[in-house]
């Protein structure tokens, strides 16, 4: 059966000044991706990657980025991520979290490394409030893994605190 | 049963190599010709391009003729970046590839360019 095979990349934006919302649009994305792949992997890179790649999903609240490139070029790609500095004149780079076959599958890996996340998270609670706000996020991902959420009562009193 | 065995590919490659340009009074020292073999790979493959090694082992200055020296992995990458190089500094050049061949010795003659003198 002949057709296009897809590798979609998962990687999180790391800015240089950690604020809530960086203003980034896909297409800076993909100019700054092409620029960093023609620099690493010159006119053949640019080339070859050029047909399949794309930036499918971008969330500046989570700094979430997917990018699509073909299977046979997902390794030019790949490499020339860490050579990325800047997006405009925001100092970031890029943190590459998965490769995965399908845009499904990354999001399978991205809901259980937010579960992680929110794990370190806790730890790095510094008042009760944030204690609360993260216990409260962590319990309901976890009762939303198929289960009826609307039979369970939400205690303020469940407490999972030492 | 038969059992086949495989060196596997050479080690290195040798190529005999030739940069022309349109005006012959431009003067090539060794030094220069591997930065424009840098350049070709640079343009073509990138910075990946340039970290493979390649040894200039011979150079004739006059007819601009060098025997270079690649490892077989970059071997493909090289001659492709060499056929497409087409300017340097404005300057319209080529690189022709006279011989190819994994042993060095057998770029000692060329049948193409031996020249039999006629009585």
């Amino acid at each position: 059966m002949v057709r296009f095979k897809n590798r979609y990349l998962l990687c999180e934006l790391v800015l240089e000044k950690d604020c809530l919302v960086y203003p980034i649009e896909q297409k800076e994305v993909y100019y700054v991706v092409r620029q960093a792949i023609e620099r690493c992997h010159g006119d053949y890179g640019a080339g070859v990657t050029q047909g399949g790649m794309n930036v499918k999903y971008l969330n500046v609240y989570t700094k979430t980025v997917l990018i699509r490139v073909r299977r046979e070029y997902y390794k030019l790609l790949w490499s020339s991520i860490p050579f990325i500095k800047s997006i405009g004149r925001q100092k970031l780079f890029f943190h590459s979290l998965h490769i995965g076959g399908t845009i499904r599958s990354c999001q399978k890996f991205l809901v259980k490394y937010g579960q992680q996340q929110l794990a370190v998270l806790l730890q790095k609670c510094k008042t009760q409030e944030e204690r609360k706000a993260v216990q409260r996020a962590t319990i309901h991902c976890t009762w939303l893994k198929g289960r009826n959420f609307e039979n369970v009562k939400h205690n303020e009193d469940d407490d999972f605190s030492d | 049963m038969k059992r086949i065995v495989s060196k596997g590919p050479a080690d290195y490659f040798y190529l005999k190599v030739s940069l022309e340009f349109t005006d012959d009074d431009f003067e090539v020292d060794v030094l220069l010709f591997k930065a424009i073999i840098v350049k070709a790979l640079l343009t073509m493959y990138g910075e990946t391009g340039t970290a493979m090694t390649v040894d200039v082992l011979k150079y004739n200055e006059d007819r601009k003729e060098a025997i270079l020296r690649v490892h077989h992995s970059g071997f493909s990458k090289l001659w492709s970046a060499l056929t497409l190089f087409g300017y340097y500094s404005q300057k319209q050049c080529a690189f022709r590839v006279h011989q190819v061949s994994s042993c060095l010795m057998a770029l000692a003659f060329n049948s193409r360019q031996h020249m039999v003198p006629v009585h």
